[in-house]
C-alpha cells in the first residue's frame, strides 16, 4: 500500500519553538513559525532569532564536485571558505577546499537539480537537513561575543568570507550578509545540535533585548 | 586622620555621603571612598585581623592586596576593604576573628607564636593519631569569611573580545603605548584595575602638581582617541597562549584576544621589614600617596619616612603637602644622593638620616602605631650598636623597594634576568607578540616610562601588521629604586615577611636551616606566597633572604611558578553561563509527548523508558520489551552512527578499516563490521550495507559515531583512496520497527515487496514508506523480525507519525534504550563499551568469525596476529542465577570470585522474561567458561551470589524469528 499522506518536513527546530509559537506557516512543504507574537517586531531591531530551516539545501563534496556543479550551471566561489549569491538568488557556499553547500531561495529549483542528477566521478553527494538560523538586530555582534570565540567583524558581507567555528559549543557555519545598511548574520548546523543552539541563543538575546522572531516579522530578511 | 580639600584628581563624589557599619557601629564616608579610606577617615585605623597570631593591622598597600583588611559584606566574603568601593547600607565585618575585631579570643595566639614554627601544620599532622585532632581545630580556626549557602545564585555573563594591541595598565607607560599604537592604526584596548585610569601618574607626585600634568594629558588623549577603549576597574587575570587573556571586571570575565599584548602593569611596593611592621599606621609609602590623592585623606599626623629610593622622598613632600608632619627621613641607602627632592625637604627642615632605618615599631594601647625606634645600619645592613634612637609618629611609610607585576609576563612564558642596578627581575626575552614597558620592564623615572611605552606601542602595533617608523632610544635608569636588603634583624622577631601568612624573618631561617633552601621547596614548607595575595609583597623579599642564607644571588635562587589566575577571581564570573550542547535526535519532541524518561547517552538525550502513570520503572521497561516479543514496537535509534563512503575504492577502504571483508558483498546486503585499533583492541562495531557497487551506507555506535568519522576521514586522506566518506548522523533520522507484527505495519505505508524471499534477514531496500524515500535494513538486534529505517532527518516525526498509526490496530508502541538493552541481552549481543573495554580484543568476546586475517590489511591486524597465537586471559560469557534466586541482585562490574581471587566481572545483567530468570554477560577466566561451570559474584557488601555460565543467546538461538512466519 502506498502512503495514505504526502510528507511533511519537520524543522529541526520545530520542538524547541512549538511552545512558544503564536502562529504556524507553511513555507517548502515546512511547518515554521510565523510568528512568536506582538513582540516579534520589536526584537528584531535588537537581537532577532529566526529560523530559516525551511530552504532547501544540498551539498556535494570531492575532487570533482566544482565542476559537476558548474555542469548543472550553479557557480561556485574561487576561494575556500567563502560564498556567493547567484542571480536567482541560490546561496553557494564553498566550505574549505571541495566542499559545497547550496541553498536555494524560496521555490527555488537548484537542490532538486543536484538530487535528481546522478554524481560523477569524485563527485559525492552531501544530504543537507541543517538548521538554519539568521541572527539580526543592532546586538548581533554582541550575541556573537557573548556564545563564541571567533571574531565576526571579521566576516565583512563584502568579503563574503566564511567561518566554520564553535558557537555555544555546537559546530557552525557562518556567514554575514547584509540588508539595508544592517549587517546581520546567517548560521547552520548539525539539525540534531539546532534545538540547543536555537534555545540558547534566544536566551542570550533576551538579555540583549531580542529573542525569537517569527518569519512574518522577519520580512524581507527570509526571503534574502 | 581628617579628610583634605578636594584634590585634583580624587575619586570622591563629596556631595554624597555613605553610611555604613563596621564591627557593630556607624560610619560615615564619602561616595568614591573605599571601606578603608572612609575608614581610616573617620579614624579607624585597626581594620582587620592577621591570618595566624591574629594580630591588629591597618592599611598596607591600597591597592587590592591587603588581605588583613577583608571583610564581610552580607553574603559576600573576603571583601578587598583597601579598594571596594563603600555603599550605603554596608554592614560590614572583620573576617578571621572569634568574637569581633576589638575583642578577637584568638589574639593570644600572638603570645603563643614560639609553639607555632614555621611548618607547624606538617608537624602537627605528622602523628597519625592527634590528625583528628589537629584537622578539626585547623578546620575551625582557619579559612576566611562565612559562606551564607542561602546565597542567591547570580548568573554572570561571559564574553569574548578582540583587538590589535591590548594594553594592561593605564598608567603613564600603559597610557603612552595605547596612544603611541592606535596612532600606527591599531584598534587598542586598555584595560586598568583601578577604579580610574592614570595609576602612579596621578598620585607620586612629590607635590609637585605639574608631575601629574604629563598624565592627565595622556589619559586625555586616551579617552578622545576612536581607536582606543579604556576599561577601568578590569583587571587581566591571566595570559593564556596565544594571547588570550581574561578581563575580570566587577560583573563578568572577558575573555579578550588581542594580537600583541602589552604589559604595563607596573610595580607593586614592597614593606620593609623591621620588628612590629604590621601595626596600623605603618603603610607603604604609595598606600599613602593613594589615601591622599584618591580619597584626599591624610594618612596621619606625624610620619617617619623609611626610604630607599626617590619614591620616599616624594612620599616625604606630599605628606607635608597633605598637611602632615614629617619627624624624620630615614634612607636606608649608605648616602643620600643630591637631588632637588632631598633639597626641597631640607628645605623644610625635614631631617635626613642617611644609613639609617627602622629598628623596631611601637604601639599604643589599642595596638596601633605610637612611635618607631630608629637605628644606624651598616654596609651589610647589620644594626650599628647603640645607635637607637626613638622617634614619636603615628605614621611610617616605607618606600624602599618594587617588585615588578610580572606576573603575566611569567605565565606568557617570559625569560626574566635579576637586574643587579635595579635590584629587580626584568624581562630578558618576551615571547612573540608580548611587549612590556614602564616599571615592570625596569623603567622607573616618569619621563622614561612614558618613552618606554610609546616604544613599546609602536612595537606592538607592529607586530600587529601595523605599519611604524623610527625608534625609540629609553634612557637607562640611573638609581636603583629598590634596596638589597630591606630588612632590619631584631632578636624578638615580629619583623614580618609575609603578612598573609605572618611569616617572620625567623622563619625563613628556620626553614633552610632544615633543608628546605630552594624558593620551590621554601614556598611550600613556610607557605610563603600562598595567602590571598599570592606573594605580591613578600616573594621578593622572601627570595632575598633565601639568597642571603644560601649564599646565591637572587638570579641563581630563580623565582616560584606563576600560574593563573594571579588574582582571585569571584567563582560567579569563572562559571558564568555554561554552554553545554544537547543533541537531540528530530524525534525527541515525539518522545516527550509520550511520556519518555530521558537519559544522558554522550551529548544525545535518549528515552531511557517511558512512563506510564501508576506503573513502576521496571514494569514499564519489562512491558515495553513485552511488547516487542509479542506485538510490534518502535524504537529511535538516530544516535547511531550513520556514514556513506562512495567511490570505486569505497570497498577497499571498509575493508581496511574494519575487521570484516567488504568488497565481496552483493548490493542490497548487510554486514556486521567490527573495529579495531592497531592494538587489537575492540573499539566499534556497526552494520555495512551496500547500496549500491561503489555506495556503502554503515552505522557505528551512537557514542563512537564522531570519533570514527575523524579517524576514518584522517585514514582517507593518509590512503587516498578513490573514495569519499560523508557523515549522515545528523542528517538521517533512523527508527527500528521490531516485533512479530512488524511487517504487517510496514506493510500499510509502502509498495515494497516485504517477503522474506524479496526482503531476507540482513537485506537493505531503497524505497518510499509513507511516502518519504527511506533505506531500510532487516537487522535483528532485539531478536525479533524488524526493519532499521533511516530518513531524511525532516522527515523523521512524520515517519514516526505514521508508523504509530499504522502500528494502532496492532497494539504499537515506543520502546526505550532500557528495553532495547534487555532484548538484545536475551539475544546474547554484546554493546561496545559496555561489554567491552579498552584493553578487549575480539577473540575474547567470541567474535574470532568477524576477524579475517587472510586479508592483506586492516587495521589491527598486525596486533591480532599476535594476540591470536597467546592464550586467551579471559572470555566473555553468558551466565544465570539460580532458578529461584531471591535477595539482592548484582550490578554491572560485580566481581566475579574463585578459590577468594577475582576471576572476572559482570558486564550485564538483567532479568529476563522470557528465560525467567537473572540472565547476564560476564568476562571470566578462560578455565571457567565451559557451560555449567559454577561461580560466584561477590555483591557490594561482600556477600556472594551463585551463578553459572550458559549457552547464548538466552532467546531463539536459531533465529527462528527472522524466519518466514507467514
Amino acid at each position: 500500500m502506498n502512503a495514505p499522506f504526502a510528507p511533511t518536513r519537520i524543522s529541526p527546530l520545530f520542538d524547541e519553538q512549538a511552545p512558544h509559537a503564536a502562529k504556524w506557516t507553511q513555507v517548502e512543504t515546512m511547518q515554521t513559525v510565523a510568528s512568536f507574537g506582538s513582540a516579534d517586531a520589536a526584537r528584531l531591531p535588537l537581537a532577532g532569532i529566526g529560523d530559516l530551516s525551511f530552504r532547501r539545501r544540498a551539498g556535494v563534496k570531492g575532487p570533482g564536485a566544482a565542476a559537476w556543479l558548474n555542469a548543472l550551471g550553479i557557480a561556485t566561489p574561487e576561494r575556500m571558505n567563502s560564498w556567493l549569491r547567484m542571480d536567482d538568488g541560490t546561496l553557494v557556499l564553498r566550505l574549505g577546499n571541495t566542499e559545497y553547500l547550496v541553498e536555494d531561495m524560496p521555490g527555488g529549483g537548484r537542490t532538486a537539480q543536484m538530487s535528481a542528477t546522478a554524481p560523477t566521478h569524485g563527485v559525492y553527494p552531501v544530504p543537507r537537513y541543517d538548521a538554519a538560523l539568521i541572527v539580526a538586530g543592532r546586538n548581533a555582534l554582541e550575541l556573537t561575543r557573548q556564545t563564541c570565540a571567533f571574531d565576526f567583524t571579521t566576516l565583512s558581507p563584502a568579503a563574503q568570507g566564511l567561518a566554520m567555528t564553535s558557537m555555544v559549543g555546537v559546530g557552525i557555519t557562518a556567514v554575514a550578509m547584509e540588508s539595508g545598511g544592517e549587517t546581520y548574520y546567517r548560521l547552520w548546523c548539525d539539525g540534531t545540535y539546532g534545538g540547543y543552539l536555537w534555545a540558547t541563543l534566544v536566551e542570550v538575546a533576551s538579555d540583549l533585548g531580542g529573542g525569537a522572531v517569527g518569519l512574518e516579522s522577519l520580512g524581507r530578511l527570509a526571503q534574502q | 586622620m581628617k579628610r583634605l580639600p578636594a584634590m585634583p584628581d580624587e575619586w570622591l563624589d563629596r556631595s554624597r555621603t555613605v553610611r555604613f557599619r563596621f564591627e557593630g557601629r556607624s560610619f560615615e564616608g564619602l561616595a568614591g571612598d573605599s571601606i578603608a579610606s572612609a575608614l581610616w577617615a573617620a579614624g579607624q585605623r585597626s581594620q582587620g585581623r592577621s591570618f595566624k597570631y591574629h594580630r591588629v593591622r591597618g592599611i598596607l598597600s591600597a591597592a587590592n592586596h591587603d588581605v588583613n583588611v577583608m571583610m564581610q559584606d552580607g553574603p559576600k566574603l573576603n571583601t578587598r576593604g583597601d579598594v571596594v568601593a563603600v555603599r550605603e547600607g554596608m554592614d560590614l565585618t572583620a573576617v578571621n576573628t572569634f568574637g569581633g575585631l576589638a575583642n578577637d579570643k584568638a589574639r593570644h595566639l600572638n603570645k603563643l607564636s614560639r609553639f607555632l614554627p614555621v611548618g607547624f601544620y606538617y608537624k602537627a599532622f605528622h602523628n597519625k593519631r592527634l590528625f583528628p585532632l589537629w584537622e578539626k581545630m585547623f578546620r575551625r580556626i582557619t579559612g576566611l569569611g562565612v559562606v551564607d549557602f542561602s546565597t542567591p545564585h547570580i548568573r554572570t555573563q561571559k564574553r569574548y573580545d578582540f583587538c590589535d594591541v591590548l594594553v594592561i595598565g593605564a598608567g603613564p607607560s600603559g597610557l603612552a603605548a595605547a596612544l603611541s599604537a592606535a596612532e600606527a592604526g591599531a584598534s587598542v584596548v586598555v584595560c586598568d584595575e583601578n577604579a580610574r585610569a592614570g595609576g602612579s601618574g596621578l598620585f607620586q607626585l612629590g607635590a609637585d602638581g605639574a608631575r601629574r600634568q604629563h598624565t592627565v594629558s595622556l589619559l586625555q588623549q586616551v579617552k578622545a582617541h576612536p581607536r582606543i577603549r579604556l576599561l577601568e576597574g578590569t583587571y587581566a587575570g591571566a595570559y593564556y597562549a596565544d594571547r588570550w587573556v581574561p578581563l575580570i571586571d566587577e560583573n563578568r570575565m572577558t575573555k579578550m584576544r588581542a594580537k600583541s599584548v602589552i604589559v604595563a602593569s607596573g610595580a607593586y611596593e614592597q614593606p620593609s621589614v623591621f620588628r612590629n611592621n604590621d601595626l596600623p599606621g605603618i603603610m607603604n609609602g604609595s598606600a599613602m600617596q593613594r589615601l591622599i590623592y584618591r580619597y584626599a585623606v591624610k594618612p596621619c599626623n606625624t610620619a617617619v619616612v623609611l626610604a630607599a629610593n626617590a619614591d620616599g622622598y616624594r612620599v616625604a613632600l606630599d605628606l607635608l603637602a597633605a598637611g602632615a608632619a614629617v619627624a624624620a627621613v630615614l634612607d636606608m641607602r649608605a648616602s643620600v644622593p643630591a637631588s632637588p627632592l632631598a633639597d626641597a625637604l631640607r628645605a623644610k627642615g625635614v631631617e635626613i638620616l642617611a644609613g639609617h632605618a627602622v629598628y623596631e615599631a611601637h604601639a599604643d594601647g589599642k595596638g596601633e602605631l605610637a612611635g618607631v625606634t630608629a637605628c644606624r645600619i651598616d654596609g651589610s645592613g647589620r644594626v650599628v650598636s647603640g645607635s637607637q634612637r626613638r622617634i614619636s609618629c603615628d605614621g611610617v611609610a616605607m618606600s624602599t623597594g618594587w617588585s615588578p607585576a610580572a606576573n603575566l609576563l611569567y605565565q606568557a612564558g617570559t625569560r626574566m634576568r635579576f637586574d643587579d642596578l635595579l635590584q629587580q627581575f626584568v624581562p630578558e626575552q618576551l615571547p612573540e607578540g608580548v611587549f612590556a614597558c614602564g616599571k615592570v620592564n625596569g623603567v622607573f623615572r616618569l619621563e622614561s616610562r612614558i618613552t618606554d611605552g610609546q616604544r613599546a606601542g609602536l612595537a606592538a602595533a607592529a607586530n600587529a601588521g601595523f605599519e611604524v617608523s623610527g625608534s625609540i632610544t629609553v634612557p637607562a635608569e640611573t638609581e636603583s629604586p629598590s634596596h638589597a636588603w630591606p630588612v632590619v634583624a631584631h632578636p624578638d622577631g615580629k619583623n614580618f615577611v609575609d603578612f598573609d601568612e605572618d611569616l617572620q624573618v625567623k622563619d625563613f631561617e628556620n626553614a633552610v636551616q632544615e633543608g628546605y633552601d630552594n624558593i620551590e621547596l621554601l614556598k611550600r614548607f613556610s607557605t610563603v606566597g600562598m595567602g590571598p595575595s599570592q606573594g605580591k609583597h613578600s616573594n621578593m623579599t622572601a627570595l632575598r633572604i633565601l639568597a642571603r642564607l644560601t649564599g646565591k644571588s637572587p638570579q641563581q635562587v630563580g623565582t616560584t611558578t606563576a600560574r593563573p589566575f594571579f588574582h582571585p577571581v569571584p567563582l560567579s564570573h569563572l562559571a558564568g553561563r555554561g554552554f553545554s550542547p544537547q543533541r537531540h535526535s528530530p524525534l525527541h519532541g515525539r518522545h516527550a509527548a509520550l511520556g519518555a524518561v530521558f537519559m544522558q547517552a554522550g551529548a544525545w538525550e535518549r528515552p531511557e523508558y517511558y512512563a506510564v502513570p501508576g506503573k513502576s520503572r521496571i514494569d514499564c521497561i519489562r512491558e515495553e520489551a513485552r511488547r516487542v516479543r509479542t506485538a510490534v514496537a518502535l524504537i529511535d535509534v538516530g544516535t547511531l552512527g550513520k556514514l556513506e563512503i562512495r567511490g570505486p575504492q569505497a570497498g577497499e577502504f571498509l575493508n581496511r578499516v574494519y575487521t570484516g571483508r567488504y568488497d565481496n558483498m552483493k548490493v542490497g546486503a548487510t554486514r556486521y563490521a567490527v573495529m579495531c585499533d592497531e592494538s587489537g583492541v575492540l573499539s566499534d562495531e556497526g552494520v555495512v550495507a551496500r547500496v549500491a557497487d561503489d555506495v556503502f551506507y554503515f552505522t557505528t555506535t551512537s557514542s563512537g559515531a564522531a570519533t570514527v568519522y575523524r579517524e576514518l576521514s584522517r585514514l582517507n586522506i593518509e590512503w587516498k583512496l578513490d573514495c569519499g566518506l560523508i557523515n549522515l548522523t545528523g542528517s538521517y533520522s533512523a527508527m527500528n520497527l521490531a516485533g512479530p507484527a512488524s511487517r504487517k505495519v510496514l506493510a500499510q505505508l509502502t509498495d515494497m515487496d516485504l517477503s522474506s524471499a524479496a526482503f531476507p534477514y540482513l537485506a537493505v531496500r531503497s524505497g518510499t514508506v509513507a511516502g518519504i524515500p527511506a533505506r531500510m535494513m532487516r537487522v535483528g538486534f532485539v531478536g525479533e523480525w524488524g526493519y532499521e529505517i533511516h530518513v531524511p532527518a525532516e522527515y523523521g516525526a512524520t515517519l514516526w507519525d505514521a508508523l504509530m498509526k499504522a502500528g494502532e490496530s496492532s497494539g504499537i508502541g515506543p520502546f526505550g534504550v532500557e528495553a532495547q538493552r534487555l532484548l538484545r541481552l536475551e539475544k546474547g549481543h554484546l554493546i561496545v563499551s559496555q561489554d567491552t573495554d579498552g584493553l578487549t580484543n575480539p577473540f575474547e568476546v567470541g567474535m574470532d568469525w568477524a576477524v579475517k586475517l587472510d586479508k592483506p590489511f586492516f587495521t589491527g591486524k598486525r596486533s591480532l596476529q599476535i594476540v591470536r597465537k597467546m592464550p586467551l586471559k579471559r572470555k566473555l560469557v553468558g551466565f544465570r542465577l539460580g532458578e529461584n534466586h531471591s535477595g539482592e541482585v548484582p550490578k554491572e562490574c560485580h566481581l566475579i570470585i574463585q578459590d577468594g581471587d577475582i576471576a572476572g566481572r559482570v558486564t550485564s545483567i538483567s532479568w529476563s522474561p522470557h528465560v525467567g530468570r537473572f540472565i547476564g554477560l560476564a568476562f571470566v577466566l578462560p578455565s571457567m567458561s565451559e557451560t555449567g561451570t559454577a561461580f560466584q559474584i561477590r555483591l557490594t557488601d561482600g556477600s556472594m551470589v551463585n551463578a553459572e555460565v550458559c549457552d547464548t543467546p538466552f532467546f531463539d538461538p536459531k533465529d527462528e524469528r527472522q524466519k518466514e512466519i507467514e
